[in-house]
């Protein structure tokens, strides 16, 4: 007697196809696409998916969780400064204390969790595939993305004749860290212009992500690095409060933008 | 590090008995309300409203749009503003109604206290009125032909940075070479590092002596308003000018009081009795 039930090569075939095909079918049209599947894209997902949102995070490699699972030189512990512990509470992620304004918690416990509460909240994955374009509509709003895999990217040029897809959306959130890939695709076209300003207020570089993070265009939010990127904010340290928080807040945003095209 | 301004409104000459704050995000109400206890202590008779909702119905693009062009990116570029942008606009929308924190966003002041000016009751023509940012105030000197931080302009109405409190009066002066030696040295700028090292000795975000600086620095507008004379030369006085933090904190935390002269102006103010206006 074996272990494993019988299943032939071809309905495993069979089964991934149809629930890979099954799955596009529904990404052609979501609520909210989200492009980068790290901390803040994963937390921004999974708040929207909770509140029954319609969510696809794509993600351009073979992992989800970004940075998230290193903490800053090959080292991994992940830190967040207060009050981000809370969020980790909420997802059952244990940590210590460094001191009253640091927590530390390993970076695999930390990203495991989080794409798992994403996922169990409902939110749809497409990963290896990467931003390639935007879908305009009427006044330049954002209303989707074109992808395509992200190994065609790596082709040869003389055989890269690959065509994209593209999927509509309500919204579409930029979390594709400092590289702000949409931000700029957008500068590109001479639709946005990303200010440059400095930000004068060093040490409150982790606030400056939050309080910016928004709608950057119509149909647009940036979150995460890309707001530092769009906003011209000063980098941070490897400490990851932030993003989790920015997640947090393009979610309300997101949240307020639909009940406002709702009506 | 206060900048006064060229114009006032005409009605804010005259004796002003009662005080308005407007305080535009409610993330500072806490340290708004310690402030206003401590007021309360210099002169019971003073009539204090404190409104959180003042700009709440003015995030609108045209508003939104002023304030970005208040935006300075160069301190030392006098014209030289923020590029327009939807994201910026939102942002400053967001700001307004006390959804996100401007703390540290560089802002003319002059041309602040302007457009807040345009936003605040007609009804607060009557009042001292206080507005309290968290947006970092600067004003341009001649002196030395660039923008300077600053924690106060005055004028109608008086405009209090919360992120002034803590950029504007420079740290002390070892602070600054410690800092240098850190940059030079490649370690890098240790900012918690030096907070602890010169722990105390400057108000740093959310420093629990919030509360009481601000305090000292309504009371000076509440003079502006009254005198326009809102300072005074001794050093442990809440109405000092304080240039550096150390001042600042000796004299509205360390005192925290008024001089005796200005102690009975104040209380002469509030109750009606000798009038003070100085024009």
């Amino acid at each position: 007697m074996t272990i494993f039930a019988k299943a032939s090569e071809s309905e495993v075939t069979k089964a991934i196809v149809s629930q890979f095909s099954r799955d596009m079918e529904e990404f052609a049209t979501m609520d909210v696409i989200i492009i980068g599947g790290g901390p803040s894209g994963l937390m921004a997902a999974r708040d929207l998916a909770l509140k029954g949102v319609k969510v696809l995070v794509v993600e351009r490699n073979n992992y989800l969780g970004g940075g998230f699972w290193i903490g800053g030189f090959l080292m991994n512990t992940i830190t967040v400064r207060a009050p981000a512990q809370k969020v980790l509470d909420e997802l059952g992620i244990k940590y210590t204390a460094f001191s009253k304004a640091l927590y530390c918690t390993p970076g695999p416990l930390a990203c495991s969790k989080l794409i798992a509460a994403a996922c169990e909240a409902g939110v749809k994955m497409l990963n290896m595939a990467q931003f390639d374009d935007l879908v305009m509509r009427e006044k330049n709003r954002v209303g989707g993305v074109v992808i395509n895999w992200t190994p065609v990217s790596a082709l040869p040029r003389q055989i890269t004749c690959v065509d994209p897809v593209a999927f509509e959306s309500k919204l579409v959130i930029d979390a594709t860290g400092h590289d702000a890939v949409i931000v700029r695709k957008l500068e590109e076209r001479g639709l946005i212009k990303v200010p440059g300003f400095g930000a004068m207020w060093v040490e409150q570089s982790e606030d400056a992500v939050v309080e910016h993070s928004g709608l950057a265009h119509p149909g647009l939010i940036v979150i995460g690095m890309a707001v530092s990127t769009t906003f011209g904010l000063p980098r941070m340290g490897p400490t990851f409060g932030a993003m989790l928080l920015s997640g947090r807040k393009g979610a309300q945003v997101a949240l307020q933008e639909l009940k406002k095209m709702s009506k | 590090m206060p900048s006064k301004s060229s114009r006032r409104c005409p009605s804010d000459v005259g004796r002003k008995k009662s005080l308005r704050v407007i305080c535009e995000n409610p993330a500072n109400l806490g340290f708004v309300r310690t402030a206003v206890g401590l007021l309360k202590d210099h002169a019971a008779q003073l009539k204090i409203t404190v409104q959180t909702d003042a700009f709440s119905d003015y995030g609108t693009d045209e508003i939104a749009e002023a304030l970005v062009s208040l935006r300075l990116t160069d301190a030392t570029k006098r014209e030289e503003r923020a590029i327009d942008s939807f994201a910026l606009r939102e942002f400053e929308k967001r700001a307004l109604t006390g959804s996100s924190r401007s703390r540290g966003v560089p802002c003319e002041g002059v041309g602040l206290m302007k457009l807040y000016l345009k936003l605040i009751p007609s009804s607060c023509a009557e009042e001292a009125c206080v507005v309290i940012t968290d947006r970092l105030i600067m004003t341009w000197s001649d002196d030395d032909l660039r923008y300077h931080a600053r924690v106060v302009v005055f004028g109608f109405p008086n405009v209090i940075s919360m992120s002034g409190l803590v950029e504007a009066p420079a740290r002390p002066r070892e602070y600054y070479l410690a800092k240098q030696a850190l940059d030079y040295s490649g370690i890098g700028v240790a900012d918690r590092a030096l907070s602890e090292q010169f722990s105390g000795r400057f108000i740093e975000a959310d420093d629990e002596r919030t509360g009481q600086v601000l305090a000292g620095y309504m009371l000076q507008c509440f003079f502006y308003h009254n005198t326009l004379k809102p300072f005074c030369r001794s050093k442990d006085c809440a109405l000092y000018n304080a240039h550096w933090q150390e001042e600042m904190i000796r004299a509205q935390v360390m005192s925290g009081k008024l001089c005796d002269r200005h102690q009975r102006m104040l209380e002469e103010m509030v109750s009606g009795g000798k009038d003070h206006q100085i024009v």
